[in-house]
């Protein structure tokens, strides 16, 4: 079936799953997918494939059960409660996406651009909000040096924001700091060649 | 991956696909891969048990196409989101 017209059916069913009163919960022995929206909002859209026929959901909350052997039900839009009585505890086990975020260096320096500097506070808030269990702390330079003296000093430019970030009260056990010198450039040049945003120390919050 | 009768688990992948479980799941994962700059990439996925949810990473924006669930009923092709499965557990109890 063209997904398009597997589309409109699925709508054309939803307006009529929306007349009627919500299901009891589905017997034992269905699977049920549900689509969400994510968390700023966006509903995406997936195709539940079954024996001998396939549905798209493409709407908010907007489910479909399947029976051992057959083909997917009628596609329905699940009340919120019903939602999280069936999987709420998967739902509070989802953990946040990581987020990240560059500081950037002045050449040849473990010293912080201005901007960087004033970025790390924000860095801080969000490592605190979250709550996190892991923060990677990775330093980089450009290619102007040896291999060797990069190595090193990325690293100390991991260690300098490491230390900014537990100053601002992130505990050091959740930080782990590694260096990757000039082998892991945010924009690719050739040998010797000075480049701003490749000295930097990416911080990812997981 | 399992949970026992009040566990649950959440997992980050490595394309920042999450994804996690409810009680008394059970849960395969069959192929990840991640490897951009040299265009591969998959995920295949499989509850046998349970309930669970996922919201889509790199590797649903760059290649959905790659991307698959099964469950004992029925497989998910996905198109960028966030969804949740919840099985007809009679099968292993």
């Amino acid at each position: 079936m063209p997904r398009r017209l597997a589309a409109c059916i699925a709508i054309l069913l939803l307006t009529a799953a929306c007349a009627t009163t919500p299901k009891a919960p589905p017997p034992s022995g269905q699977d049920v997918f549900i689509l969400l929206p994510d968390e700023q909002g966006k509903t995406g859209s997936i195709i539940v494939s079954g024996a001998g026929g396939k549905r798209l959901l493409s709407e908010p909350r907007q489910a479909v059960t399947v029976a051992p052997g057959a083909a997917p039900g009628e596609p329905f839009v699940m009340p919120r409660e019903e939602v999280r009585a069936l999987v709420g505890p998967a739902l509070a086990a989802l953990p946040k996406p990581p987020m990240q975020f560059i500081l950037y260096f002045k050449h040849d320096d473990i010293e912080l651009t201005n901007e960087s500097l004033t970025k790390v506070q924000e860095v801080v808030r969000a490592i605190r909000e979250r709550g996190p269990v892991d923060v990677s702390v990775v330093g980089h330079t450009d290619t102007v040096g040896t291999r060797r003296y990069n190595f090193r000093l990325s690293l100390k430019r991991a260690r300098v924001v490491a230390a900014l970030l537990t100053e601002g009260g992130v505990a050091p056990s959740i930080l782990s700091i590694t260096s990757h010198g000039e082998d892991n450039p945010l924009v690719p040049t050739g040998n010797e060649v000075p480049e701003p945003r490749n000295r930097r120390v990416e911080v990812t919050v997981r | 991956m399992r949970t026992g009768p009040d566990g649950s688990l959440g997992v980050i992948l490595r394309d920042n696909s999450t994804l996690s479980l409810g009680p008394e799941s059970s849960f395969v994962i069959q192929k990840f891969l991640f490897s951009p700059a040299e265009g591969k990439l998959g995920l295949m996925a499989r509850l046998t048990k349970g309930t669970m949810a996922y919201l889509s990473g790199l590797i649903g924006k760059l290649a959905p196409e790659s991307v698959r669930f099964e469950t004992p009923t029925a497989s998910i092709g996905v198109r960028g989101t966030h969804f949740a499965v919840k099985t007809g557990e009679f099968a292993s109890q």
